[in-house]
């Protein structure tokens, strides 16, 4: 579904990704981990069109999607769920949700995407008149999530879900993931906390220094990377 | 006679609830000091008397090209000015915008003159027991308000409107909405002048025109807007009254000086308790 050729990236003349490929198969949850500045959020920056792709093709269902604006991109079924969640702090949980089906693409069906999404969280559809900046940690990304499931997204993008959110968060957080891995989406994560990532994941990618330096399928990848760290020092 | 001016005070800050809208927005989305607004109101005004007076056109339908004309000027301004110096230095912001300013008035006084320029419509004095309210203010006022409830409901049950409510809060993740940041701009801008022109629209029954007009009408548009918090809305709404009436009621009792001084430290006094404003919440990024 979507594919990374021999991308280079970055946001001036200083380009932090150095000849990336990776591919994302419809309906399956990749992963990409590694340490802090490794290029992770770069990567789904330049795939979301907010980083300046200079070398290199990323297509998405075979359309090229080389520095195309970044509202182009989500018209084309790619959405985000950016670290931290960044929701609008000031808007009603119900107007969040509501500007989340902003794109053309999801505007008819914006109730329909709201029961759906209800249905998934009822905890949202009882706090809709909340003020989003007044939601806890774990419902805040609950609704960052729906948020971007409004946009009616072939493939999600998540940036670092379980960020700032506390131990016992993690586990409902990452719970929510796997629900949206379950309703069919395809979903790219960025994840520091591995071992919990790895749990949802059909296939990692270990990125370090804006390149990637060892990938395979989950059940082999975290052997492998045991072993690699010993002998290489990752 | 107390009750008199809260009276007028209250419809003095209704009318300059609807100029802080159009200022507030553009400050919240577009984040500009936008140092010619009162000349978009002044330009606003001219067109009216040019096109009634000069032209014989009548009365609203110089009102719809007015607005129109204001609204030309500011995007215009936007495209030529403010959009360019978007990611410059403020200073340097500041400081083109002012000049817009200077080049506006200095226009005006050219083509107009320096006499003060009215539109002979007189309108009656409403006189209830020992409250005079004019009709000129009454309708102004009920006026800008419908406007208000307008751009509310514009805002909170559009699509665009919404969008403008997120560009303003949350600029970078708007982009991830699929929202068209340059369009949103350029609505925002539309939108602020053109309440700009519909305030000049209500301001043809109680004043005159001159090139000097604009000045005094900026600085307390900002002063509504810093007052109730930058970029928020609610906030400038209750801040027009506020002003309003304090103005009002200080006229009325001492002189017109006196309103202008009391509201004006008013102003200063509440901002330096809380320099966010009323309803303002601590430094967004």
């Amino acid at each position: 579904m979507l594919k990374v050729e021999n991308v280079y990236a970055g946001y001036s003349e200083y380009k932090i990704l150095q000849d990336i490929s990776m591919e994302v198969p419809i309906g399956k949850t990749i992963i990409l981990v590694g340490p802090n500045g490794a290029g992770k959020s770069t990567l789904l920056k330049t795939i979301m069109g907010t980083a300046k792709l200079t070398s290199g093709r990323i297509y998405f269902n075979g359309k090229l999607l080389n520095n195309k604006k970044t509202p182009e991109i989500i018209e084309i079924g790619i959405s985000i769920v950016p670290e931290g969640g960044r929701l609008f702090q000031e808007l009603t949980v119900f107007d969040n949700l509501r500007i989340g089906s902003y794109p053309k693409r999801a505007r008819k069906h914006y109730r329909e995407q709201m029961d759906k999404v209800f249905q998934l969280f009822p905890i949202l559809q009882s706090r809709q008149k909340q003020i989003a900046g007044s939601l806890s940690g774990g419902e805040r990304q609950m609704l960052a999530i729906s948020r971007t499931l409004m946009s009616r997204p072939e493939l999600i993008l998540l940036d670092e879900p379980s960020q700032g959110l506390a131990p016992k968060v993690l586990v409902t957080l990452f719970g929510f993931v796997k629900e949206i891995k379950t309703q069919g989406y395809s979903l790219l994560m960025v994840e520091q906390n591995m071992r919990k990532a790895l749990e949802l994941a059909d296939y990692a990618y270990l990125m370090e220094s804006g390149c990637i330096k060892f990938h395979d399928e989950k059940t082999d990848f975290l052997n492998s990377y045991s072993i690699k760290k010993a002998y290489l020092g990752i | 006679m107390i009750l008199n001016a809260i009276l007028n005070g209250i419809l003095y800050g209704g009318i300059l609830a609807l100029l802080a809208i159009g200022l507030n927005l553009m400050f919240g989305v577009v984040q500009i000091v936008h140092f010619f607004y009162g000349q978009l109101l002044m330009i606003g005004l001219y067109i009216i008397y040019l096109l009634v007076v000069g032209m014989h056109i009548p009365f609203f339908l110089a009102c719809l090209i007015a607005v129109a004309t204001v609204v030309a000027v500011n995007l215009l301004s936007h495209l030529m000015v403010v959009n360019p110096l978007l990611k410059a230095p403020l200073i340097n912001q500041f400081l083109a915008m002012a000049a817009v300013m200077v080049i506006l008035e200095n226009l005006c006084l050219v083509i107009f003159g320096a006499t003060y320029k009215g539109i002979p419509i007189i309108l009656p004095i409403l006189k209830i027991a020992t409250i005079y309210i004019p009709i000129s203010r009454l309708i102004a006022f009920v006026g800008s308000m419908f406007f208000a409830g307008l751009i509310y409901l514009f805002l909170k049950k559009t699509y665009i409107g919404l969008a403008i409510q997120a560009v303003s809060q949350d600029r970078e993740i708007a982009s991830f909405m699929a929202i068209n940041q340059r369009l949103i701009y350029i609505i925002t801008m539309a939108l602020g002048a053109a309440l700009a022109g519909i305030t000049a629209a209500f301001f043809v029954p109680i004043y005159s025109v001159h090139p000097d007009f604009g000045g005094p009408f900026t600085v307390i548009s900002f002063v509504i807007v810093v007052l109730g918090g930058m970029g928020n809305l609610p906030g400038g709404f209750l801040a027009a009254f506020i002003i309003g009436t304090v103005t009002m009621i200080f006229s009325t009792l001492l002189s017109s000086e006196f309103g202008a001084i009391s509201a004006y430290l008013l102003f200063l006094l509440i901002i330096i308790v809380r320099p966010q404003g009323l309803l303002g919440i601590r430094a967004r990024t």
